[in-house]
């Protein structure tokens, strides 16, 4: 079933088809491949279950967020502060969207609302900056997935309550290797401006100006701290962080801007509508894919027969093998699936081939995480590609660069446990 | 041989999930007992979807999969809401008290009768999976209801919100997997659930007491699509029953066991335990179960309520003889 | 709102058929913002939380979504892979959307009996905390995916008869 799945999925894919109908088309191959016709309203449930989540409610809000500060003249005042700030340095802005990513990492647990919350404040400033939109998005991708590493960690939680593994010591165990990712990020982000010779402003000019810019973007600034400062205080939770940040764009593009009119909200709502359309489907559609997997019990058997082997004895290379299982299947299921499916076989394996369980945790996390941006299905790819207005195609082809950093970082952890083990030792945890 | 799915929820790990150990050995006892003519496959960590998406599944008016499914409270109740009368909060005395209002209760054998009407799925027996639900929190001992004031609780589904509002305390919906920061953070101060969810959700490193006041008796249910038993010979119905009694009772003596054990653990790691004294349990039960109560009446006729209760009165005087 | 320059008649339509799903969608959307500030409100004021809050934005995001499915195919918002087909040699292309429309509209009515039956089906049940039936949700699918059949056969009708207008034109002028 999996093979007529897979050869179907790729030719209707590439021949032009919306992705969530290519899913939907593909799933009702694997039922015809299955000979089971009475699980043909599985069609329909799965495709109601996975769009039916709280968890991405935030991402109307996010894309809202972002047009009505386009509209309202929002980010371009955005943009002057952030010259302020990190003019003068060769692409000041994608250093600031991963530090950005770094601070969301500290407080939100998941990528998607970093990745929703990141795009709108920064994608359409690092366009108007000189930053090729594909980059943009990609970059804004990337450093979402410092997220789910940093504590703390919805993928830690799923893990540790499945192997009975302390959850503050995974958390700690995440901090080295968030940090490690995001500044890979910036290191790929150094040679990317480099190479493409981004500007670099006078800071003298800059200074000079400083008063006056920082009087009129200071309704913009607002937005930002009221998007992050919201959810780092605990006052919000990062959906209604997104929603409070709509009513804030609202009240200041009518009232002190006045870029924004009566007609201009009204497009501004349908755009969002139709957006959050594109993303929900796929997700809806994928959800199906990943059902059929499970009922046919898929990953696990192709786990099994890759685990099973029994060539492998030494930890580095075990992990390694694992990290290759992991990601042909996360490019086709949802991270979460993915996780709660492979865990069970791996890490009874892991622990009994002497692997620190902390370490195989972070591991199993970052493993999971890089799936979040793995073509085709990557919950990150769509929603950056959706904020930034950037074609699915072209996310597809500029992410794979994150994707390798992503995948060295994996492997300097895989081969270096320290980074992960330091500082629970360290708290005797 | 007919192999059937047999889904369920949490990880394939006997030793930390009661429904895990449970599947297994209701898989061999119907192996064993069919001869193998019925063998079972399983399906752990909701493989075949949520708790809504299973029952829907092996419903008539679902998908009528031939499946074994072990549904929860939140599985059940959107068919069947009158299955929230078995989980008034201190209604048991004992875990002997409850086994006899599932063995032997009244409520429970028209709960059955119900269910199968509404849904055309047969439920087979409640399985215990876990201990009694203790309260945890990290702000102070808790002895009685007054000691709640002005806590914020973590309030799964209406019915606990109305309990801890009873004693005094908020209560806020938090997802299981946002728990642990939302009490290392101070959204909420406390939670309840039984000692072995406490254990592997790691919320022993976020809360210091806790109070082990016998709240609710945590049990979940199995299930079976109604065609495909109709489809068994009545022997092979009497042995899958028999079965699922079997494997319960093995559960009830594990989870039993193992509840102390966690208990222990939990004291072991720092928290500090307290056991209510009657006069104290009195007090939880007096004010407790009236507010419960109420918010059943707005889910189902008020005999359900009355018949829940009666069987428990009869089930906790059972267990004292 | 989109122009469309194609027939008269059937382009009328489809700018009905998109009012209908934009003004839909748009009152989902601002329930469910005006849902979530509310429940901050509530928390805020009043310390606790109500459950169905939650409910409320989680089926109005669901009609929010089926309802906008169709504006979106409609100003081309549906993420698409098209760097391979657009290769093809022009008669190829042009093979291919015809065969694409076959099958999307085949699986779109595939879904809407589906969805439909699924949404009937699951009548008996009802939702946690706003204790309605989960066929109100779930009906969002097949209304949604009912407005979109409908939005693919108009525009496949309009781009085959300016298609044809094309040719005729070609053939009249030397
Ligand atoms: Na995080
Ligand atoms: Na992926």
């Amino acid at each position: 079933m999996s093979l007529i799945m897979l050869g179907s999925f790729f030719i209707l894919m590439f021949s032009g088809m919306p992705l969530y109908l290519s899913l939907v088309t593909t799933a009702l191959t694997g039922i015809i491949a299955l000979g089971d016709w009475s699980l043909i309203r599985v069609l329909a449930q799965q495709f109601y279950g996975g769009m039916d989540s709280f968890a991405l409610m935030a991402i109307p809000f996010f894309v809202l967020t972002g047009i009505l500060m386009n509209k309202s003249g929002l980010t371009d005042r955005l943009l002057e502060f952030s010259r302020l700030l990190v003019g003068s340095v060769r692409g000041g802005l994608g250093y600031v969207n991963v530090v950005a990513g770094i601070v969301l990492a500290g407080v939100n647990g998941s990528a998607a609302a970093d990745a929703s919350a990141l795009g709108t404040l920064l994608i359409p400033a690092m366009v108007k900056d000189g930053f090729s939109p594909p980059y943009a998005a990609g970059l804004t991708a990337g450093s979402s997935l410092i997220g789910p590493i940093i504590p703390p960690s919805v993928f830690m939680i799923i893990y540790a309550s499945m192997t009975n593994t302390s959850i503050g010591g995974l958390f700690a165990a995440g901090v080295l290797p968030g940090l490690l990712l995001g500044g890979a990020f910036m290191v790929m982000n150094y040679f990317y401006s480099r190479k493409n010779n981004m500007p670099i402003l006078d800071s003298k000019a800059i200074r000079a100006e400083a008063g006056k810019t920082l009087k009129r973007s200071f309704s913009a600034i607002l937005a930002p701290v009221i998007i992050i400062g919201g959810i780092v205080t605990g006052i919000v939770t990062p959906t209604e962080s997104g929603a409070l940040a709509v009513a804030y764009c609202l009240i200041v593009g009518v009232f002190l801007t006045r870029g924004l009119t009566l007609k201009g909200i009204w497009e501004s709502l349908y755009e969002t509508a139709r957006l959050t359309s594109s993303i929900f489907l796929i997700m809806g559609a994928a959800t199906i894919i990943g059902w059929l997997l499970k009922w046919d019990q898929v990953p696990q058997r192709f786990a099994m027969f890759l685990t099973q082997s029994g060539l492998v004895q030494s930890p580095f290379l075990l992990m390694i093998v694992f990290s290759a299982i992991i990601f042909p299947i996360g490019m086709f299921m949802e991270e979460v699936s993915t996780l709660s499916l492979l865990t069970p076989i791996f890490a009874p394996l892991a622990i009994k081939a002497g692997i620190d369980p902390l370490h195989f945790g972070v591991v199993m996390t970052l493993n999971v995480t890089i799936a979040l941006i793995t073509p085709p299905m990557g919950a990150c790819n769509y929603i950056v590609a959706a904020i930034g207005r950037v074609k699915l195609s072209d996310v597809f082809i500029h992410i794979w660069p994150f994707i390798g950093v992503s995948m060295l970082v994996l492997l300097i952890i895989i081969a270096f446990p320290p980074i992960t083990t330091f500082i629970p030792r360290l708290l005797g945890l | 041989a007919t192999e059937i799915k047999m889904a369920y929820t949490g990880p394939a790990d006997e030793e930390n999930n009661g429904l895990h150990l449970y599947a297994v050995n209701f898989k061999k006892f119907v192996e064993e007992g069919t001869k193998g003519e019925i063998t079972l496959k399983l399906f752990p960590d909701s493989q075949l979807g949520n708790e809504e998406e299973r029952i829907e599944l092996m419903s008539k008016q679902g998908m009528n999969q031939p499946l074994f499914n072990l549904a929860s409270f939140a599985g059940v109740a959107p068919v069947f809401p009158e299955i929230y009368a078995s989980a008034v909060p201190f209604m048991f005395d004992s875990y002997k008290a409850a086994h006899y209002f599932f063995d032997e209760g009244e409520y429970w054998a028209k709960a059955k009768e119900e269910f199968q009407k509404r849904s055309s799925i047969v439920l087979l027996e409640a399985v215990e999976e876990g201990g009694f639900l203790a309260f945890t929190n990290n702000k102070k001992e808790i002895k009685s209801p007054k000691d709640f004031k002005n806590l914020k609780f973590r309030g799964m589904d209406e019915g606990q919100v109305a309990l801890f509002e009873a004693f005094g305390a908020s209560g806020t919906p938090i997802p299981w997997t946002e728990i642990y920061m939302a009490l290392k953070t101070g959204v909420v101060d406390g939670q309840m659930n039984p000692a072995v969810y406490v254990k592997m959700g790691s919320l022993y490193e976020v809360q210091d007491y806790l109070t082990l006041a016998n709240i609710q008796y945590s049990d979940q249910f199995l299930v079976a699509n109604g065609d495909m038993w109709n489809s068994f010979s009545p022997e092979t119905r009497e042995i899958i029953t028999e079965a699922a009694k079997k494997a319960n009772a093995l559960n009830r003596v594990a989870m039993e066991e193992q509840d102390a054990a966690y208990v222990q653990f939990l004291v072991d790691k720092g928290m500090k335990a307290y056991a209510p004294n009657p006069e104290e349990m009195d007090s939880f039960r007096n004010i407790g179960q009236p507010a419960f109560a109420k918010w059943l009446s707005d889910k189902m006729s008020k005999e359900w309520i009355d018949l829940a209760l009666e069987s428990a009165k009869v089930a906790n005087e059972k267990a004292k003889e | 709102m989109t122009d469309f320059t194609q027939k008269p008649g059937v382009s009328v339509w489809i700018t009905r058929l998109e009012r209908l799903s934009a003004w839909g969608a748009v009152a989902f959307l601002t329930l469910t913002i005006a849902d979530i500030l509310f429940g901050i409100f509530q928390r805020y004021f009043t310390g606790s939380s109500m459950i169905w809050t939650e409910e409320v934005a989680r089926f109005a995001l669901l009609w929010l979504v089926m309802l906008g499915a169709c504006g979106a195919f409609l100003h081309g918002d549906h993420m698409t892979i098209d760097f391979v087909i657009k290769k093809l040699p022009l008669a190829l292309q042009k093979l291919a959307s015809q065969l694409l429309f076959v099958i999307t509209a085949g699986i779109l009515c595939l879904m809407i009996y589906l969805s439909y039956q699924n949404a009937m089906g699951m009548s008996h049940m009802k939702t946690m905390a706003l204790n309605i039936p989960k066929t109100y949700p779930l009906l969002s699918i097949p209304v949604g995916f009912f407005l979109l059949l409908i939005a693919v056969v108009f525009k496949h009708l309009s781009y085959a008869s300016s298609h044809m207008c094309e040719d005729a034109e070609k053939e009249v002028s030397p």
